[in-house]
């Protein structure tokens, strides 16, 4: 069965049972005792990936990836890039997973610190919100996979999906937004518009950039 | 599934879009079931594109639930507009306080410990809460899954409320602020069908899969403590691993308890001893159940007996106790009392017991889905 017009496939994917049993080894093989903290769900065509593994040199970032033949690329340009620069991008590493479905079985609890959601699918339909990567659901199992503290970047040109994500995690007691002011400071926001395939593309037709970044906080409920 | 429940008076039988009171002393039968008005959309309710109107009816079975005190019944229809309706014992009789719309069909039903609440999860990966004090109170949403949820329970100190779906996983969040997740017990390799605290040991989770296992869980750390592959014990005759339906738990001494098992199509119930409360051990009892006919059901109950539901014509309900050496032996009377009720029942098993879309597909090859799709 072919999902929707991308060719994505029902197909049930590999997943370790428990993070115990996955393997990082054949992504990350010159780092064999480090997590990966950096996940960039839906990383397309792995720009933004590429320019987080030169940012942060000593962090291992994972582009989660769900259509095959994306994946695949990303996969082919990591290599290439690791042949071409020997001793760099050992750090980055793409997956083809279902990420709605399956990130408690890569990651533990508070493992992540920083999740990408760049120009997430929007899902216009109403009785499809639920379906849309950033949801009151999701939420919950991304607050959970995150360390207090970490952050959450969404970045869309839909403005309907950009007052859906704002929506949902202002409405999430376990997440804050980050000011303006320290996203000026923050080195990580340019790069979500100029290494991006898709950023790069907004960019070029002029279109609106729309970026939201919350912070995973304490629960509330435990202090009160 | 059609499910059992009781308590010393009473015993519940859930199936079609009703539910089946049978009383204990008397072998007396009761259905409650929606009002009229809502029956008559049913019949009016138009199947969906590729189901014929019976395929329509037979898909899903009610959700029934007992309160731990015995005074609430709850049911969440399936038919017409869903809803979930509850009724509460008023000296003898049984009256409806409530009725609410629930959106998605049912998977399972549970009242709290404190039968302040009753949470439903449903098809669509959500739980509800509903309110038993307020009957007119608006459902509350307290969690969702990317997958349909098959059962849901809060622990007695209402602190903590763990779910179990489709994709293998049991999800423990905390209670009442069900936001925040604590763990997630990641283990099984299919389906999660139900979910029972160890009565002696509240702290560890028992849950049943479709991959032929129970496993036992330390749940606030997510820690596998114990796997018991079921058909090791019963084997199938084909030598085929059958899923784990559901599983009920029973106290019998501070530091031991009983576990009947119900596996998939199979006629055979085993009853199991989990001994200890951090370093655990099983021992399989007996097995119970001689005939062909699949059990459908097994379910303690708070009195020392066990109810075993069956799709058997002239014994759809048995009930079972055990003596001090945990031989068990049929409470013969009791049973042959509900003999004439089979007719009412046979609706119960008018669908099947695993329903066919918690198995996952398998599409090996892309390229293979792409030729069939052309």
């Amino acid at each position: 069965m072919i999902d929707n017009k991308y060719g994505i496939y029902r197909a049930e994917l590999d997943y370790p049972v428990h993070p115990d049993l996955m393997d990082w080894s054949k992504l990350y093989p010159e780092f064999p005792n480090k997590r990966v903290e950096f996940a960039d769900v839906g990383c397309g065509y792995g720009g933004l990936l590429v320019a987080l593994g030169e940012l942060f040199p000593d962090v291992l970032s994972l582009g989660l990836e769900i259509r095959v033949k994306v994946s695949q690329f990303v996969m082919e340009r990591i290599k290439a890039l690791r042949l071409q620069e020997p001793g760099k991008h050992q750090n980055v590493a793409c997956l083809r997973t279902n990420a709605m479905k399956y990130l408690p079985n890569f990651f533990y609890r508070g493992q992540l610190k920083k999740m990408f959601f760049l120009f997430p699918d929007p899902h216009f339909k109403e009785s499809k919100h639920e379906w849309r990567i950033i949801s009151r659901s999701l939420l919950s199992e991304y607050a959970y996979l995150l360390c207090e503290g970490g952050l959450v970047y969404t970045v869309t040109d839909v403005p309907d999906l950009n007052q859906w994500m704002v929506k949902c995690l202002d409405e999430h007691p376990m997440f804050e937004r980050v000011s303006q002011e320290e996203l000026d400071k923050d080195p990580v926001v340019p790069k979500l518009w100029d290494s991006s395939e898709e950023g790069q593309k907004v960019t070029r037709n002029d279109g609106p950039k729309l970026l939201a970044v919350y912070r995973r906080v304490a629960d509330p409920f435990d202090s009160s | 599934m059609a499910s059992i429940t009781g308590n010393k008076e009473i015993l519940a039988v859930s199936g079609g879009n009703s539910v089946y009171l049978l009383e204990r002393k008397n072998g007396l039968l009761q259905t409650l079931e929606p009002p009229v008005e809502d029956k008559e959309i049913t019949t009016k309710k138009v199947p969906k594109k590729g189901e014929t109107s019976s395929e329509h009816a037979d898909k899903h079975m009610a959700c029934a639930a007992l309160s731990s005190c015995g005074r609430y019944l709850a049911l969440a229809t399936c038919r017409g507009t869903k809803c979930l309706l509850i009724w509460q014992l008023e000296g003898q009789t049984w009256s409806l306080i409530s009725q609410r719309p629930i959106g998605r069909a049912a998977s399972k039903i549970r009242f709290t410990n404190s039968a302040s609440r009753v949470l439903i999860a449903d098809k669509a990966g959500d739980v509800y809460s509903f309110s038993v004090t307020e009957p007119t109170k608006e459902k509350e949403w307290l969690l969702g899954h990317i997958a349909m949820l098959l059962d849901v329970t809060v622990s007695d100190d209402e602190k903590y409320i763990i779910s179990c779906d489709r994709d293998d996983k049991i999800r423990v969040a905390c209670f009442p602020n069900c936001y925040n997740i604590n763990s997630y017990c990641l283990g099984h390799t299919s389906f999660v069908t139900s979910l029972s605290f160890l009565p002696h040991n509240p702290y560890i989770l028992v849950s049943s899969s479709g991959d032929g296992c129970i496993k036992l869980w330390k749940y606030l750390e997510g820690k596998e403590l114990l796997s018991i592959p079921v058909n090791k014990y019963v084997p199938a005759l084909d030598g085929e691993i059958l899923p784990i339906k559901q599983c009920s738990v029973f106290q019998v001494s501070p530091d031991a308890s009983l576990m009947s098992v119900c596996i998939g199509s199979s006629s055979k119930c085993p009853i199991f001893k989990i001994d200890g409360t951090d370093n655990l051990q099983v021992k399989l009892l007996c097995t119970i159940g001689s005939e062909d006919q699949e059990v459908w059901w097994t379910q303690f109950t708070r009195e020392n007996s066990m109810l075993l539901m069956k799709n058997n014509k002239m014994q759809p309900v048995e009930v079972w106790s055990w003596d001090e050496n945990y031989d068990f032996l049929l409470n013969q009377n009791e049973t042959e009392l509900y003999v004439k009720h089979s007719d009412a029942f046979q609706e119960c098993f008018s669908c099947p017991s695993i329903p066919s879309m918690l198995y996952r597909k398998n599409y090996d090859e892309p390229a293979d889905k792409v030729k069939k799709h052309s």
